[in-house]
C-alpha cells in the first residue's frame, strides 16, 4: 500500500521537464514580456471575427481615407474599408503564414537531417550536397523564383517561404545528431536492440530539437517579414487579402498623404517580430540543458 | 601561535548563491602551512577542496561565490583584504596553481613556449630574450627538450601538457603551489612520472604546496600534512602518520575501508552508506552524522568543534577522544 | 569446461587518414560462466574497443568470436537481436550513458518491452523488481538522470543491462567516474548480482586495485595487444611482464611506511596507427633488446599464466629454474 502510494507521488513528477522550462522562462523578464505580447497579438488575430467591427473586405466608397474616429478606430483605406478590421484579419494571415512556413521547413528539415546525421556516409553525403546546391541560390531570389513559378496566394507563399528554410534546419539537426549518436546512451540503445527509427526519433531527436525550436521561433518573425517583402513586390499574398505586407504594399501610393496606413501594419509587424525575438532569446536560455545540471 | 607562519587560513567561510539558494561550500576551514611543506586536502567531489584553493589564489568567481568570513594570511598579509592590482602581482609570482585538466588549461592557439614566457615577462623584470631563455630552461626542468618550445599544445600528449603547466606554474619560483588534482586525468604510469617530477621540484625549489586530490595513495607519497575535507569542513587534520596510522573520524575510517586494497584482498568492501549532504541544506549538527554508523543524538544537535588529540592531530568528532575507539 | 564466450585472434582496426589504427590486434581470451575477467590497461590500449567488439557494437576486422561454442563472428540481423539479449554492457560515464530526457522507469522499461518476453501487464512489476535488485529506491521511479547522483545513475545503467537478462556483461570502467565511497557501493552491487544471477563479467578498467578486488582472471593489454594474462591471485604474486610490473609499481600506495620503489617508465604510449611489428612496449621497456623488435607470442610460463615477452625467462629468476627443470 505504502509503496503504491509512493509510486503515485513519483508519477506526478513526469511533466516536470516542460514545467521547468516554463518556470525558467517566466523568471526571465524580457522573455516573459515577449511571450505575453506575442500571445496578445496571436489571440487578437485568432479572435478577429469576434473583435473586428466590420468585414475586412467590405467597401464603402463614401468613407475613403477617413482619419481615426469613433466608428473607425484606425480610419479607413482607399476603398473605405475599416483599417482596424483589416489589421486584425491581417494578423491571421501573417502569423499563420509565418507559423506554417516554419512548421513546413521544420518538418522536412528534421526528417532529412535525421537521416543524414544518423546514417552518415553516402546518405549523409547525398543529402548534404543537395543542401549545398539549395543554399547556393540566394534566399530571396529562390523565394521569388518559387513564387513566380507557383503563382501567388497564401498557400504558395507558405511553400515558397518554407522550402527556403529546409536546408538550414537540416544542417542543424544533422550536426546535433552527429555528436549525439556517439554518446553512450545511444550505444546502450543499440545494445538493447532498439530499432533505428525509434533511436532516431525517440532518443536522438528530443535531445537535438531544442536549438531548432529556438531558431524556428525567431524564424517566424523573419518569415513574416519576408512574406511582407514578397507581398510588397506583388508576389505574395494578393489584395484584398489583408496580410500585413500586402497592406503596406497597398498603402505605399498614399504615403505622402496618409502615412498612418503604412504606420499601423508596419508597427504591428515590428512589434510581432520584436516580441518573438525576445521570447526566442529567453527560450534558448530556458532550454539550455547545461543550466539544468 | 607563531607569528612567522608562512600560510595560515583562519575560519574561512565561502558561500555560493544560485537560484535563491545559499550553498555552503566552505565552512570554518582553518589550517597552517610551513615553508617547504606539503599539505594534502583529501575529499570527494563537491567537498569544497577546489573552492578553498581558489579562495587562496583569489580567483573565485564573484558572483556567485562570496567569501563570508575568515582570513588568509600569507607571511602575515591578509590576502582577502588585498585589491585586485596587488593580488595580480601575487598570483603567478608568489602563489600559482595547477589545474586538473591539462587538455583545457593551455591556449590551443599559442606556442607552449610562449605561454611560459608570457608568465615570466608578466612578473619578472627581464628582457624578452631572457624570458625566452628562462622558459626554455623551465621546459628542460620538467623533462621536455628545449626545441619543443615552438610547438603547439595539440602536438603534446596529456602527460606532456601537464608538465608544461607545471613548468608554467613554477616559472616564477612561487612560494606556494596549489595543485588541484594534478594527475587525475593522467594514466597511472604517466601519473607516476608527474608525481615524481613534482616531488623533486618541490625539494629543489623549496616550494610549499597544497595538494588537492581524492586519491589517498597520491597523498601518502607526497604530503607532510593531511586535511580530510567533508561538506566544506576539515573534519580531520594531522601529519601523514596521524591520519594514515590513526584515522579517527568515522568518515576518514570509512574512506580507507571503501578503498580496494592492493595489499590484502577482502571479500566485500565496506562503503560509506548514503550520500554527502546537500550543501544548501547542511545538517544542524555534525555534517557526517546522517551517514555515520556511530552517530548519537548528541551528534545531531550542535556543530562539532575541532578537538585536539595530541600534537597536531585534530578531529571534528565528539566521540574522538573516547578511549578504545581505534 | 567450455567457456561462455571465447575470442580467438580478434582484430579491430579503424581507418584513419594516416593508415589503419590497430585498436585491438590479435587478442584471444576465454570468459568462463559466472566468472569475472578483468581487462586492464591505460587509455588507448584498446580495452574498451575489445569489449564493444565482443558484444557486436562494433564489427570485428578479423578473428573469431564464440558464444557457447557457436561461432558468432558474423551474424544475421535476426541472430544479432538474439545475441544481444545475452550480452550487455555497462558504461563508464553515468552522465553520458543515460538519456537525459528519460525517467528511470522509461530507461528500464525500454529493454523489457523490446525483449518481447513480457506481457504489457507484467512489465510494471518487472521494473519494480529490477529497481529493487540494483538498489534504487522506488520513489526515484519517475526521476530524471539530472536529479540523481553518479552512483544512482550507474545503478540505473546496471538495471537497464540486467533487464535483458544477459549472461555476459561488459563493464566498461563502471566505477572510474565515481567517488571512492560510491565506488565501493557499486562494486559490491556488481559482485552481489554475480553471486545471485551467475553472469559472467568482462571488467574493463585502468585501476589495478579495483580489478584485483573483483576479478577471477586478469588480462593486461598494451596498445591493442595482450601482454599478460593469468588468474588474479597468481598475477599479483608472480608478475612477469615488464609492463605489468611497471603498472603495478606505479599505483600510489596508501601504505606510508613501505613506499615501494617505483619503476619509472620512460616516454609515453606510442601511436597505434601503423604499428611496427615486434613488441609494442619495447620503446618504453627498460629491458628491450634487438630480439624485441620481432613479433612476440604468448608463452605459458606457469599453468594458465601467459606472458608475451621474449625475454621473460631471462628476466625472471624464479621462472628460469622452472624452465630448466622442465627441459631436463
Amino acid at each position: 500500500m505504502l509503496n503504491s502510494e509512493k509510486e503515485q507521488q513519483g508519477r506526478g513528477k513526469k511533466q516536470s521537464q516542460l514545467r521547468e522550462v516554463l518556470k525558467r522562462l517566466m523568471k526571465n523578464k524580457t522573455a516573459a514580456v515577449g511571450m505575453v505580447i506575442f500571445l496578445i497579438i496571436a489571440l487578437a488575430s485568432v479572435l478577429a471575427p469576434v473583435l473586428a467591427p466590420y468585414d475586412y473586405a467590405q467597401m464603402n466608397l463614401d468613407e475613403t481615407f477617413q482619419t481615426p474616429s469613433r466608428e473607425h478606430l484606425l480610419g479607413t483605406d482607399e476603398y473605405g474599408r475599416d483599417y482596424l478590421s483589416r489589421i486584425l484579419y491581417g494578423g491571421r494571415f501573417s502569423l499563420g503564414l509565418g507559423l506554417c512556413a516554419q512548421l513546413f521547413s521544420l518538418f522536412f528539415g528534421v526528417i532529412l537531417g535525421c537521416f543524414a546525421g544518423y546514417y552518415g556516409g553516402k546518405t549523409d553525403n547525398l543529402i548534404m550536397r543537395i543542401c549545398d546546391v539549395w543554399q547556393s541560390i540566394p534566399g530571396i531570389l529562390f523565394t521569388i523564383i518559387l513564387c513566380a513559378a507557383l503563382g501567388t496566394g497564401w498557400i504558395n507563399t507558405v511553400i515558397a517561404m518554407g522550402l527556403g528554410g529546409i536546408p538550414g534546419n537540416c544542417r542543424m539537426i544533422r550536426a546535433q545528431l552527429l555528436s549525439l549518436r556517439e554518446r553512450e546512451f545511444i550505444e546502450a540503445e543499440h545494445a538493447i536492440n532498439c530499432p533505428s527509427g525509434k533511436i532516431m526519433f525517440r532518443h536522438l531527436l528530443p535531445n537535438a530539437i531544442s536549438p531548432l525550436i529556438v531558431s524556428s521561433t525567431m524564424g517566424i518573425g523573419n518569415t513574416i517579414n519576408g512574406a511582407a517583402g514578397l507581398a510588397y513586390l506583388g508576389l505574395g499574398v494578393q489584395p484584398p487579402t489583408p496580410e500585413w505586407g500586402a497592406l503596406i504594399s497597398a498603402a505605399r501610393a498614399q504615403i505622402r498623404y496618409y502615412p498612418y496606413l503604412i504606420l499601423y501594419p508596419g508597427l504591428m509587424l515590428a512589434i510581432t517580430i520584436l516580441s518573438l525575438n525576445m521570447f526566442g532569446d529567453g527560450l534558448r536560455d530556458a532550454m539550455d540543458p547545461k543550466l539544468k545540471n | 601561535m607563531k607569528d612567522n607562519q608562512f600560510l595560515s587560513v583562519e575560519d574561512l567561510v565561502v558561500e555560493y548563491t544560485s537560484n535563491d539558494q545559499v550553498i555552503h561550500a566552505v565552512n570554518r576551514v582553518s589550517f597552517r602551512l610551513d615553508k617547504g611543506q606539503t599539505l594534502g586536502l583529501v575529499g570527494e567531489t563537491g567537498a569544497g577542496k577546489t573552492t578553498i584553493a581558489k579562495s587562496i589564489i583569489g580567483i573565485l568567481p564573484d558572483p556567485p561565490a562570496k567569501v563570508r568570513g575568515g582570513r588568509i594570511l600569507l607571511e602575515g598579509e591578509d590576502l582577502l583584504q588585498l585589491d585586485d592590482r596587488h593580488m595580480q602581482k601575487i598570483r603567478g609570482k608568489k602563489i600559482s596553481m595547477v589545474f586538473q585538466d591539462p587538455m583545457t588549461a593551455l591556449n590551443p592557439n599559442m606556442k607552449v613556449g610562449h605561454q611560459i614566457q608570457e608568465v615570466v615577462e608578466l612578473h619578472e623584470n627581464v628582457s624578452r630574450k631572457e624570458a625566452e631563455e628562462h622558459a626554455k630552461r623551465m621546459l628542460e626542468m620538467v623533462g621536455i627538450p628545449r626545441d619543443r618550445f615552438y610547438e603547439y599544445p595539440h602536438q603534446f600528449s596529456g602527460g606532456m601538457k601537464q608538465r608544461v603547466i607545471i613548468a608554467m606554474a613554477l616559472a616564477c619560483k612561487p612560494d606556494l603551489l596549489l595543485a588541484d588534482e594534478p594527475t587525475t586525468a593522467l594514466d597511472v604510469t604517466i601519473q607516476a612520472q608527474v608525481l615524481e617530477l613534482i616531488k623533486n621540484l618541490k625539494v629543489e625549489q623549496q616550494t610549499s604546496m597544497i595538494l588537492i586530490t581524492h586519491d589517498l595513495g597520491v597523498v601518502a607519497g607526497l604530503c607532510d600534512y593531511v586535511g580530510v575535507v567533508y561538506a566544506g569542513e576539515i573534519i580531520e587534520y594531522g601529519t601523514l602518520e596521524d591520519i594514515f596510522d590513526h584515522p579517527t573520524h568515522p568518515y576518514t575510517i570509512g574512506l580507507f575501508g571503501a578503498l580496494p586494497s592492493m595489499g590484502k584482498r577482502v571479500k566485500r568492501l565496506s562503503p560509506i552508506h548514503g550520500l554527502p549532504p546537500d550543501p544548501s541544506k547542511l545538517p544542524e549538527g555534525c555534517s557526517f552524522s546522517p551517514r555515520c554508523p556511530r552517530a548519537t543524538e548528541a551528534c545531531k544537535k550542535a556543530p562539532v568543534e575541532m578537538r585536539n588529540l595530541g600534537g597536531t592531530h585534530e578531529c571534528r568528532c565528539i566521540l574522538a577522544d573516547k578511549p578504545g575507539d581505534r | 569446461m567450455e567457456p561462455l564466450v571465447e575470442i580467438k585472434g580478434l582484430k579491430k582496426y579503424f581507418r584513419t587518414p594516416r593508415g589503419p589504427l590497430h585498436a585491438v590486434d590479435d587478442v584471444s581470451m576465454r570468459f568462463e560462466a559466472g566468472k569475472t575477467m578483468g581487462v586492464v590497461g591505460e587509455s588507448g590500449c584498446g580495452k574498451s574497443t575489445l569489449g564493444r567488439t565482443i558484444i557486436h557494437l562494433q564489427e570485428p576486422t578479423g578473428g573469431k568470436i564464440f558464444y557457447e561454442g557457436e561461432d558468432v563472428t558474423r551474424v544475421t540481423p535476426k541472430k544479432l537481436v538474439e545475441l544481444r539479449q545475452k550480452m550487455q554492457i555497462i558504461f563508464q560515464d553515468p552522465y553520458a550513458s543515460l538519456n537525459p530526457r528519460m525517467t528511470v522507469e522509461e530507461t528500464i522499461k525500454e529493454p523489457l518491452a523490446l525483449s518481447g518476453r513480457y506481457q504489457r501487464s507484467e512489465i510494471d512489476a518487472q521494473i519494480t523488481k529490477i529497481m529493487d535488485l540494483v538498489g534504487i529506491a522506488r520513489r526515484m521511479r519517475m526521476s530524471y538522470p539530472h536529479e540523481m547522483d553518479g552512483g544512482r545513475r550507474q545503478r540505473v545503467g546496471v538495471g537497464r543491462a540486467l533487464a535483458m537478462e544477459p549472461k555476459f556483461i561488459v563493464c566498461d570502467e563502471p566505477v572510474s567516474a565515481l567517488d571512492v565511497s560510491i565506488q565501493a557501493q557499486v562494486l559490491n552491487l556488481l559482485m552481489d548480482l554475480q553471486d545471485e544471477l551467475g553472469m559472467s563479467y568482462m571488467f574493463v578498467t585502468h585501476d589495478m586495485s579495483v580489478v584485483r578486488h573483483i576479478s577471477h582472471d586478469i588480462s593486461v593489454m598494451y596498445l591493442g595487444q595482450l601482454v599478460e594474462t593469468s588468474e588474479s591471485e597468481e598475477l599479483f604474486l608472480h608478475t612477469y611482464h615488464p609492463y605489468t610490473k611497471a603498472l603495478l609499481s606505479a599505483i600510489p600506495s596508501t601504505d606510508i611506511h613501505n613506499q615501494k620503489n617505483r619503476i619509472m617508465l620512460k616516454g609515453e604510449i606510442s601511436s597505434p596507427v601503423n604499428p611496427k611489428p615486434g613488441c609494442r612496449f619495447a620503446p618504453r621497456c627498460l629491458y628491450a633488446t634487438e630480439k624485441c623488435l620481432e613479433p612476440q607470442t604468448l608463452v605459458e610460463v606457469a599453468p594458465k599464466h601467459y606472458v608475451s615477452c621474449c625475454r621473460v625467462y631471462e628476466l625472471n629468476e624464479d621462472l628460469k629454474r622452472g624452465q630448466d627443470g622442465a627441459e631436463q
